[in-house]
């Protein structure tokens, strides 16, 4: 499968194939095969020599040991996240954006911008669409109309002719 | 940036200026509404003119210049005339609802009926038909000057008018 020239894995969009024989899990069928097909291609020879920088440097690195209390101290530490006061838990995605955290700069900018328009429709005063303010009731407005509608009627039907 | 940009756009929606709902009064032909205390009239006539504008600032256009026009027509009005209309609506005010809007049909029709030039004349015939005892009254009617002056239909309306006006002082 792998020992023709047609058959190259990164041509054939087969990496993966690669991939696992430099994690050395490729059986040792497939392993032939590919080492044949490496032996005259070279841009396969050289992503495996790239890979095989990887792992060798991976092999390399040495974990710390896992302290035997290591669990106790997570959860006691979560528990201790639990207790914080709701405040302090407002505060402190606020205090670690001024800290300069980005993740949070949409997020505060619109809670700023809410409680902004939220204080300015609450507080802003009427805009002023008369000098003073009626001591009058609208009914006592509409009263006033009607008299002197009436008032008028009565005057045209009471007028005299002049000199009379 | 984006928190300045945010505060301009909170303060832009927020200085759009709210619209003010309008004011649903009774119109002028409405006369459905209770009876008219004497004592608005007086209350809206003694307002500062900053306090009568802002009285009626949420009125429609139409009503507010009716009722300046003819408030300013009545305080132009001598002592005497005012009173004597004063006098003529306090017994208006003593008829009952429906009088009042039949009293109200009858100056439509008058209005409609009588041009300009001829009112004073027609009103001056009232005043005599009510003046006039029942004796009077059927000379009056009978007269060759009352039937040459007016139509029948206008004699009618006069006549009525003359029975349904409450009296002058």
């Amino acid at each position: 499968m792998l020992d023709a020239k047609t058959t190259c894995p990164l041509q054939t969009d087969n990496a993966d194939v690669l991939l696992d024989y430099c994690s050395r899990s490729l059986d040792p069928a497939r392993r032939g095969m590919l080492e044949r097909h490496m032996a005259y291609c070279s841009e396969c020879r050289e992503m495996a020599a790239g890979q095989a920088e990887i792992w060798s440097a991976m092999d390399m690195f040495d974990a710390e040991p896992v302290s035997a209390d290591f669990d106790r101290r997570l959860y006691s530490r979560i528990a201790d996240i639990e207790k914080v006061p709701a405040w302090e838990r407002v505060w402190a995605p606020i205090r670690a954006y001024l800290q300069g955290q980005p993740a949070w700069k949409p997020v505060i900018s619109a809670a700023a911008a809410s409680a902004v328009l939220a204080i300015v429709i609450l507080v802003r005063p009427e805009a002023p669409t008369a000098p003073v303010a009626a001591p009058i009731e609208i009914q006592e407005v509409v009263e006033a109309e009607k008299a002197l509608e009436d008032m008028d009627m009565l005057r045209q039907l009471d007028a005299e002719p002049e000199g009379n | 940036m984006r928190l300045a940009l945010s505060l301009i756009l909170a303060l832009t929606v927020a200085a759009e200026p709210q619209p003010k709902p309008k004011f649903k009064g009774p119109g002028i032909g409405d006369r459905k509404g209770g009876p008219i205390r004497p004592e608005s009239f007086e209350k809206f006539r003694n307002l500062s003119p900053e306090e009568r504008r802002a009285a009626l600032q949420n009125l429609p256009r139409e009503r507010r210049e009716n009722i300046e026009r003819r408030l300013a027509e009545w305080e132009k009005m001598s002592p005497q005339d005012r009173q004597r209309v004063q006098g003529s609506y306090a017994r208006f005010q003593e008829m009952t609802p429906e009088k009042q809007n039949q009293v109200r049909q009858l100056f439509r029709r008058f209005s409609e009926t009588f041009p300009v030039e001829r009112r004073l004349q027609a009103q001056g015939t009232i005043r005599r038909l009510k003046k006039a005892d029942a004796e009077e009254r059927k000379r009056i009617i009978e007269s060759k000057r009352f039937l040459e002056s007016y139509t029948d239909e206008e004699r009618k309306l006069l006549e009525q008018m003359a029975d349904e006006l409450p009296d002058r002082q």
